[in-house]
C-alpha cells in the first residue's frame, strides 16, 4: 500500500514538474532552480 | 517548505530506486504543488474570514495564469513568496471589495481601458520575463508564451466588457471587475524594473521583520 502511495505521489510530482516546465515560471512569486532535464521543454 | 519537498522527493526516490535527476524533478514538482496549495488555502481562508472569497479567487487564478505565461520578478525565498502572495491577495481583494467600487462605473470603465492598454503594450514589449533559475531561451517557446498571453489578456478584456455590461443592466459586478483589473495591473508591473525594485524592497522588509 505504501509503495502504491509513493508511486502515485511520484507520478503527480513529475506531472506537475512537467507542466511547470512548459511555462515561464511556477505560479506566484518564487522560482526554484529548474532541473536540467526539464530545460528543453 | 522547499526542504520538506526535497525530503519527500528523496523518500519517494529511494523507494523507487530513482536516479538523482528524477529526484530533482520530483522535488521541483512537489515544491510547485506545495506553493500552489498553501497560497490557495490561505486565499480561501482569508476570503471566508473577510467576506471577499470570490475576489480572492479571481486574484489568485488571474495572477497565476498570467504569470505562468509572461513570467516576472521573483521573491528571493519560498517563505518570502508565500508571505508576499498572501499579502497581495488579501490587499487586492479588500480594495476590490470594499474601496474601489465606491469610485463608480465610469472610473472602472476608464481604469480598465487604461490598464489593458498598458498591459498589452508591456506584454508585447517585455514578455516573457525569465529568471536565472528558469531561463527561457528557445525562440519557439517565447513565441508560444506570447501568443498564449495574448489569448489570456483577450479573454480578460472580454470578461471585463461582460462585467461592465452586466453592471449597466443592474447587476453590480464592479468588485469582481476591480479584482481582475488589479491582478492584471500587478502582474504587468512585475515585468518592469520598477516591479523588480518593489519586490526587492518587500523581500528586504520581510527579512528584517523575521530577524
Amino acid at each position: 500500500m505504501k509503495k502504491k502511495v509513493l508511486a502515485a505521489m511520484s507520478v503527480v510530482a513529475t506531472l506537475v514538474a512537467t507542466l511547470v516546465a512548459t511555462s515561464a515560471c511556477i505560479w506566484w512569486m518564487y522560482q526554484p532552480e529548474e532541473p536540467e532535464s526539464l530545460n528543453d521543454l | 517548505m522547499e526542504k520538506l519537498a526535497r525530503r519527500w522527493a528523496q523518500k519517494i526516490g529511494t523507494a523507487q530506486n530513482a536516479d538523482s535527476e528524477k529526484v530533482a524533478v520530483m522535488a521541483y514538482g512537489l515544491t510547485a504543488l506545495l506553493q500552489l496549495v498553501f497560497i490557495f488555502l490561505s486565499a480561501v481562508l482569508l476570503g471566508c474570514l473577510f467576506d471577499f472569497f470570490w475576489e480572492a479567487m479571481i486574484v489568485f487564478f488571474s495572477v497565476g495564469f498570467l504569470r505562468r505565461l509572461i513570467g516576472g520578478v521573483h521573491s528571493g525565498s519560498f517563505n518570502g513568496c508565500l508571505f508576499l502572495s498572501v499579502f497581495c491577495i488579501a490587499l487586492f481583494s479588500a480594495l476590490a471589495r470594499y474601496v474601489l467600487p465606491l469610485t463608480g462605473f465610469w472610473t472602472a470603465c476608464f481604469a480598465s481601458g487604461a490598464i489593458y492598454l498598458m498591459a498589452s503594450f508591456l506584454i508585447y514589449r517585455l514578455a516573457p520575463v525569465d529568471s536565472p533559475n528558469k531561463p527561457v531561451r528557445r525562440l519557439e517557446k517565447i513565441k508560444r508564451l506570447r501568443r498564449s498571453a495574448a489569448v489570456v489578456v483577450a479573454a480578460f478584456i472580454l470578461l471585463t466588457a461582460i462585467m461592465l455590461l452586466k453592471t449597466c443592466r443592474g447587476t453590480d459586478c464592479l468588485a469582481y471587475l476591480w479584482a481582475l483589473d488589479l491582478s492584471v495591473l500587478w502582474q504587468v508591473c512585475m515585468l518592469t524594473s520598477g516591479g523588480k525594485r518593489l519586490i526587492k524592497t518587500l523581500d528586504h522588509l520581510f527579512k528584517v521583520s523575521r530577524s
